[in-house]
């Protein structure tokens, strides 16, 4: 019954996610091949990385946080004997299934054509998108639960990884913010707090994802702001 | 044609006023745009120092344009979208005006609303600079720099994700926008960006031609040849390139009513 219900789950989000997912690892591979055809200096080893460690994450999060957004039988499934957010929790797994699924194939074939960037190894370096994808999605549903809003949290994210892409140092510099910075890997600098800031990452997500759950509590919180 | 006026103007006002009324537009267009210039103050207040007033304003407003428009972009994008999730699609159909003027007074009035906050978080930057510098011009060339980098950039954003909320899936609009806006700020000698083509709405021109600033990529040589969308830095250029990115804007909004028709044919 419980398969049933994941195969359900998984027929009702329709191709979509997939298909989001399919097109980020396509422009990041493609991106990474215009590097290498057109550019003198060869920057596909970084562009992948960041693709990985920044861009797909972040799919990923707004992918997971979609089912918090937008349910139009929203109410209903407050009646129902199953909590709401183990519902959600079934819906964020399968829909950041496919981006997930997708930085595990471009982590391997990086892996096989020697352009592994990690510092820690083949092991231990899969933290270079394990760890960003946990904190993305964990972080996109707490803040679409937690400000009632899908977009604001599509913004935070977007916004998030387009600072870290473009201006880097101010994380770099300052070492309380190296808990935010996703991209540790990329950015050969910021090397000297891998393993604190993967770790972080991990952490954080783990208390995003408890606070989500706490909020999911309150039936309040199935009111949208989106709606207004 | 005073039915037109009325249509543009009622759908303008209306969206103006519910846009500006969203509590999460507002905290999180103020968050997003005050929260990174504050944790890069000092190194920003090291570099505009350096600077002068003219070149730190450019540098200021080019700040905030490398990311405040994809915010922008996506606060704007879920509006379409809204009209149809409500079914309000087949009684704006029943409407004796043309639609087209009803989708370009709203996409004018939710502009304005989503402008409000980042025009003031860019004012307040402006009189922190007035009083480092000690400059009362300071506010004058912000006002140019509002109207040369991130008013063209945000209009440009404006077409462009309200344009493909009409038939793209609006989650994949965020990733889209940010892509865009962050593929056009690429050093146009690692990828084909067209940063430094007369035509990119990051500003580049303005900022180099006017502001004598080297923030932007204008007059770099990138992978592309460009021919006379690469023209030398000058006021002239520095000019024409806004002017062009705003008819471009134009020129996407006006598909605008054309693309939402396929879904609402009128």
């Amino acid at each position: 019954m419980r398969e049933n219900v994941w195969f359900l789950e998984y027929r009702l989000l329709t191709w979509r996610p997939a298909g989001l997912a399919a097109a980020g690892v396509g422009a990041v591979v493609s991106l990474a091949l215009v590097a290498t055809l057109v550019s003198s200096h060869n920057n596909s080893t970084q562009l992948l990385t960041g693709g990985i460690e920044l861009g797909l994450p972040l799919v990923a999060g707004g992918l997971a946080a979609l089912p918090a957004g937008h349910d139009s039988a929203r109410e209903l499934q407050l009646s129902l004997p199953t909590p709401y957010r183990r519902t959600l929790l079934r819906r964020s797994i399968l829909a950041a299934m496919w981006p997930a699924l997708g930085m595990a194939t471009v982590s391997i074939a990086m892996v096989t054509t020697h352009r592994w960037m990690s510092s820690a190894g083949i092991v231990g370096g899969q933290l270079t998108w394990i760890a960003p994808l946990a904190w993305s999605t964990t972080m996109c549903c707490l803040v679409t639960v937690a400000l009632r809003s899908y977009v604001a949290a599509l913004m935070v994210v977007s916004v998030l990884g387009g600072v870290e892409l473009l201006i880097g140092s101010i994380f770099r510099d300052q070492s309380w913010l190296h808990p935010l910075y996703l991209p540790a890997t990329t950015d050969t600098l910021a090397h000297s707090f891998w393993w604190s800031n993967r770790l972080d990452l991990l952490g954080t997500a783990v208390v995003a994802a408890l606070l989500t759950g706490r909020l999911l509590r309150r039936p309040e919180c199935l009111l949208q702001e989106d709606a207004a | 044609m005073r039915v037109i006026g009325r249509s543009f103007e009622t759908a303008m006002r209306n969206e103006f006023r519910m846009q500006s009324r969203r509590r999460a537009m507002w905290l999180t267009m103020l968050g997003v745009s005050t929260l990174f210039p504050l944790l890069a103050l000092h190194a920003l207040d090291e570099r505009f120092a350096q600077e002068g007033t003219l070149r730190a304003i450019a540098d200021w407003t080019n700040f905030l344009n490398l990311w405040v428009p994809i915010a922008y972009g996506i606060v704007l994008a879920d509006r379409i979208p809204r009209d149809r999730r409500l079914r309000m699609d087949e009684l704006f159909a029943t409407f004796p005006t043309n639609q087209r003027y009803r989708l370009w007074g709203k996409a004018l009035g939710v502009a304005l609303a989503t402008v409000v906050p980042l025009l003031l978080v860019a004012l307040a930057g402006a009189v922190h600079i007035s009083l480092r510098l000690h400059s009362a011009e300071v506010m004058k060339f912000e006002v140019v720099a509002i109207c040369v980098i991130l008013l063209p950039a945000l209009l440009f954003m404006t077409a462009v994700c309200l344009l493909l909320s009409t038939f793209v899936w609006p989650p994949a609009i965020g990733f889209i926008c940010a892509g865009l806006w962050l593929f056009l700020q690429v050093s146009p000698t690692m990828l084909p960006s067209l940063a430094n083509s007369l035509m990119s709405p990051t500003g580049s021109y303005a900022i180099a031609g006017l502001f004598h600033s080297d923030r932007g990529w204008a007059g770099t040589q990138g992978l592309v040849p460009l021919g006379p969308l690469g023209p030398a830095v000058s006021a002239q250029s520095g000019v024409l390139g806004p002017v062009l990115v705003t008819v471009l804007a134009a020129v996407l909004l006006g598909a605008l009513p054309a693309a939402a028709g396929r879904r609402n044919p009128v």
